[in-house]
């Protein structure tokens, strides 16, 4: 599994560790069942704190797309397919548009709920 | 110019001759009382003894022997002092060979010990394989104590049509996968058994049974890792033994097709002259090209794009875009 991060990037790197993974399923190199590496090793290779890996791995376990058992560690979650990956970032998109132009939670959650009920 | 850790290794040359030269004199007195005027020094294949030696002249027969394989030795790795892996292979060799001369010694010694006549003097097959098994273990001690040579950091450009991924100047990436065989789990299970099985007979010498098969447990399943500090492969379970291969060794990447049987004659860590590596199935292998001029393999999914990263991070090593 390919992990990539950029410091000098202003997203944090919690999020670039989640955002390499989800990557990963939405291209179909990571596919459900694999494994993901020891946050603790992961960390250490990428040369970053292993709060903000387990951060990352955290957002990906929120998601669906990853479960975290004790003694296993994070294995890819069934459902997390390429589409499901998809679905995550619009969504991602969706709020950093609201947010954007001001939108509160109560709005953008009004926005959704009118969506799912016109069909 | 010599070569750095010379002197470790010219001493690590001398005293191994030394150490089996003082090993035999010291068990030859601490049994003198013990020994038969003549002792048994040759030994058919029974194990029966067919040749003799006066016990008096033990020493003056086998300390010369020791000491001219000794000086020789000490003339190579000085004729070699520009050479550090002409002094590492003469260190291994010092060990392998002081290892096989001394414990031989002492064998044919505690064999005669409290006999009465040499000629019933019987070798055990057991005496015989602790020997032969001994001088591979010391000569890799000694390959180990004689230390890293470190390939030099090649300059030249990796070429054009060499695999690789498009990375910025500050990015960092981490490629790791763990490779499982059941072939070796299988392979260590059975072995592991047949010693199970010989240490309820045979008690310690099970431990040949034993011993490959923990190195077969081991190497059943192998995580390999490329990141900024270049490639590592180690058994999934544990970080050690683990093979290193920092960026600046790496010459190219590239992958191919490997068929163990055919390429590498077996499973598991595996050398076959031109390239070393672990192959553990048939399909696509890291192959990456050393600045030494030697290969390591590691056979891996999803090998392309570790490839690739190892090629781009090994260049920007090369061009100085060091990661901030």
């Amino acid at each position: 599994m390919l992990i990539r991060i950029d410091p000098s990037s202003s997203v944090p790197l919690g999020e670039q560790v989640a955002a390499s993974v989800r990557g990963g399923i939405a291209d179909g190199a990571v596919k459900a069942g694999d494994r993901l590496p020891p946050a603790r090793e992961l960390a250490e290779s990428l040369g970053i704190n292993l709060h903000t890996v387990l951060r990352g791995y955290q957002q990906l376990r929120d998601e669906g797309l990853i479960e975290l058992r004790r003694g296993r560690g994070a294995v890819v979650a069934d459902g997390a397919t390429d589409q499901r990956a998809e679905l995550i970032r619009l969504t991602r998109d969706l709020v950093a548009t609201a947010r954007r132009l001001g939108l509160g939670e109560a709005e953008v959650l009004e926005l959704v709920r009118v969506e799912l009920s016109s069909r | 110019m010599r070569s750095p850790k010379f002197a470790r290794r010219l001493l690590l040359t001398l005293v191994a001759p030394l150490l089996a030269l003082g090993g035999t004199w010291l068990l030859w007195s601490s049994l003198a009382d013990r020994l038969p005027d003549r002792l048994a020094t040759h030994f058919g294949p029974s194990g029966n003894a067919d040749g003799f030696m006066a016990t008096n002249g033990f020493l003056l027969k086998t300390g010369p022997l020791i000491g001219v394989l000794g000086i020789a030795l000490v003339v190579m790795v000085v004729a070699m002092r520009r050479n550090p892996h002409g002094q590492r292979f003469v260190v291994t060799c010092s060990f392998a060979l002081s290892a096989l001369f001394g414990l031989m010694h002492a064998q044919i010694l505690w064999g005669n010990a409290d006999a009465t006549d040499a000629s019933t003097v019987v070798l055990s097959w057991w005496a015989l394989l602790l020997v032969l098994l001994a001088a591979p273990i010391a000569g890799a001690l000694g390959y180990v104590l004689a230390g890293h040579v470190p390939a030099p950091p090649r300059t030249e450009p990796l070429p054009e049509d060499a695999p690789r991924m498009p990375l910025a100047a500050t990015e960092r990436a981490s490629w790791s996968q763990t490779i499982t065989t059941p072939l070796c789990l299988l392979g260590g299970g059975v072995l592991f058994f047949i010693g199970a099985g010989l240490g309820a007979s045979v008690a310690w010498p099970a431990l040949i049974a034993i011993l490959p098969a923990l190195l077969l447990f081991l190497s059943a399943s192998i995580r390999v890792t490329v990141n900024g500090a270049g490639m590592t492969v180690r058994p999934s379970l544990v970080s050690w033994p683990r093979k290193r291969i920092a960026l600046s060794e790496v010459a190219v990447v590239h992958v191919k097709k490997i068929r163990p049987f055919k390429d590498f004659g077996g499973w598991g860590y595996r050398f076959n002259g031109a390239a070393s590596g672990v192959v553990l199935r048939a399909g696509d292998a890291i192959v990456v090209e050393l600045t030494n001029g030697s290969e390591f393999v590691v056979t891996a999914d999803d090998a392309h794009t570790a490839a690739a990263l190892l090629n781009s991070l090994a260049e920007r090593a090369r061009t100085g875009d060091r990661p901030c």
